[in-house]
């Protein structure tokens, strides 16, 4: 649990950052279309997931430290 | 516990290699997303496709040309790999006086033998761009104008003849220096629709399935071939192939649409209607895009489409003359001295000067490619890429 702890912030972090070049790079040239395709659809749904996650863990860690 | 404590500190990374970490874990990910992306291949769903037109019963029949005297020079030199040389009005021109005539046309031998070589060997797999994200763009109305004063070059390069199909393919060279363009165009005329087919690569509908022209012109037996629309390069998009509808959403860009009785139409985003141009009799449908003639023969104000696809490009376009008569273009591109490329507007006049009615703008850049009997008869820009799909003419 402990390292699952550890490891879903950085996941949250890389996956938060993809999406940041995607925007970007999407800006640049629209016709690459990084952000509106099923890859990115899935990603951006697990992206969610793990922010959920992520935040939940640190609102948790947070009530306990009180 | 005191040195728990600091057993437990010491095992801490630092932060420079975290954020190193971190960074590593955004390039993994950035690759494993490229990787699906654009490289492994996916079939579609083929379980929604629909037969929706069938030539051999329905389609209309139509009558090649016989007694014009291109069509007389077309016979004569069908199935030949010999050249003439023709001036800008098509008339013919003896080679032996005409000096400048003759030079081009050794030179065009050359260059269609090294396009040949370019393009079979040195086929590389950049990557494609859709015209999506499309805006409304004025139209060059100087563009016209400067095209139909240039002094065109034109020369004979293939023909082809049967009972069902004449196809003559010329070679154009206008301007100088860097100022060059050199662009081929196929002249088609075919008894039925059922003669002018399209393709998939490895003969599969899906994402990243990607074969050279030559490979699908070879695989089909295609007598000429061209390049499509690219659609495995979207998941979006109209897709109708030999009368088999593969999808139907409608994107932002425009939709051309080759009917069994042999016209064809382009639609915009908003005028397109799935249903009733099946209920017409769709033979073919690509997404690319834009249209370029109004349906008259005249340029259209406005392009659909993007800045860097009005840009100077390498191109390839389909037109329509009439029923059963067609014209593919293909403009070579992206080098300087041979062919710069041309904008939307420079095509739209190019398919005007052409005698099209509706002529619509496929892939381009390095996708453009024209393959005659199997070799390519145009120079790919930067020896061309492999595509997901043709246009083609067979028996």
């Amino acid at each position: 649990m402990n390292k699952i702890k550890q490891i879903l912030p950085h996941f949250t972090i890389a996956l938060s950052l993809m999406f940041v070049i995607f925007f970007i790079l999407d800006k640049i040239n629209p016709m690459m279309n990084f952000t509106d395709n099923s890859i990115s659809n899935i990603l951006l749904v697990v992206l969610c997931l793990l922010s959920t996650a992520t935040s939940v863990i640190a609102i948790v860690l947070d009530r306990k430290n009180r | 516990m005191k040195l728990r404590d600091e057993n437990k500190k010491s095992r801490k990374l630092p932060v420079p290699a975290i954020i190193l970490l971190d960074l590593m874990l955004i390039a993994a990910g950035m690759s494993i997303f490229l990787l699906f992306y654009y490289v492994i291949p996916q079939n579609y769903n083929t379980q929604d496709t629909q037969v929706v037109a069938a030539t051999t019963d329905t389609a209309s029949t139509f009558a090649l040309p016989t007694d014009t005297t291109t069509t007389d020079t077309l016979t004569s030199t069908a199935n030949t790999t010999e050249t003439d040389s023709t001036t800008t009005d098509s008339s013919i021109v003896d080679s032996s006086t005409d000096t400048t005539a003759s030079v081009i046309t050794t030179d065009t031998s050359d260059s269609a033998t090294t396009s040949a070589t370019t393009g079979t060997t040195n086929r590389t797999k950049g990557q494609n761009t859709g015209n999506t994200g499309t805006t409304q763009i004025a139209a060059d109305t100087s563009a016209g104008s400067e095209i139909a004063s240039e002094d065109i070059v034109t020369t004979l390069l293939n023909s082809y003849s049967s009972d069902n199909m004449q196809i003559t393919i010329n070679k154009n060279v206008m301007g100088t220096g860097s100022d060059t363009v050199t662009y081929y165009v196929a002249d088609i005329y075919v008894t039925s629709v059922d003669y002018l087919l399209s393709a998939f690569a490895n003969d599969t509908y899906g994402k990243n399935i990607k074969d050279t022209i030559s490979g699908m012109a070879t695989d089909n037996n295609a007598i000429l071939a061209v390049n499509g629309d690219f659609y495995g390069d979207s998941e979006e998009g109209t897709v109708i192939r030999n009368g088999v509808v593969y999808r139907t959403d409608v994107v932002d860009a425009d939709v051309c649409v080759l009917f069994t009785d042999g016209t064809m139409k382009t639609y915009s985003p908003e005028d397109f209607d799935a249903d009733t141009v099946i209920a017409q009799g769709a033979w073919q449908a690509w997404t690319f895009g834009p249209a370029l003639l109004d349906g008259s023969g005249n340029v259209l104000t406005t392009f659909n489409t993007t800045d860097y696809i009005n840009g100077e490009n390498p191109r390839t376009a389909i037109g329509y003359v009439s029923p059963g008569h067609y014209v593919l273009v293909v403009v070579d591109g992206r080098d300087e001295g041979y062919s710069r490329g041309v904008t939307i507007s420079e095509l739209a006049a190019i398919m005007a000067e052409e005698g099209c009615q509706t002529a619509y703008n496929l892939d381009g850049g390095k996708s453009s490619a024209m393959v005659f009997e199997g070799e390519y008869i145009n120079q790919p820009a930067d020896g061309g890429r492999e595509v997901s799909d043709i246009i083609y003419l067979a028996e």
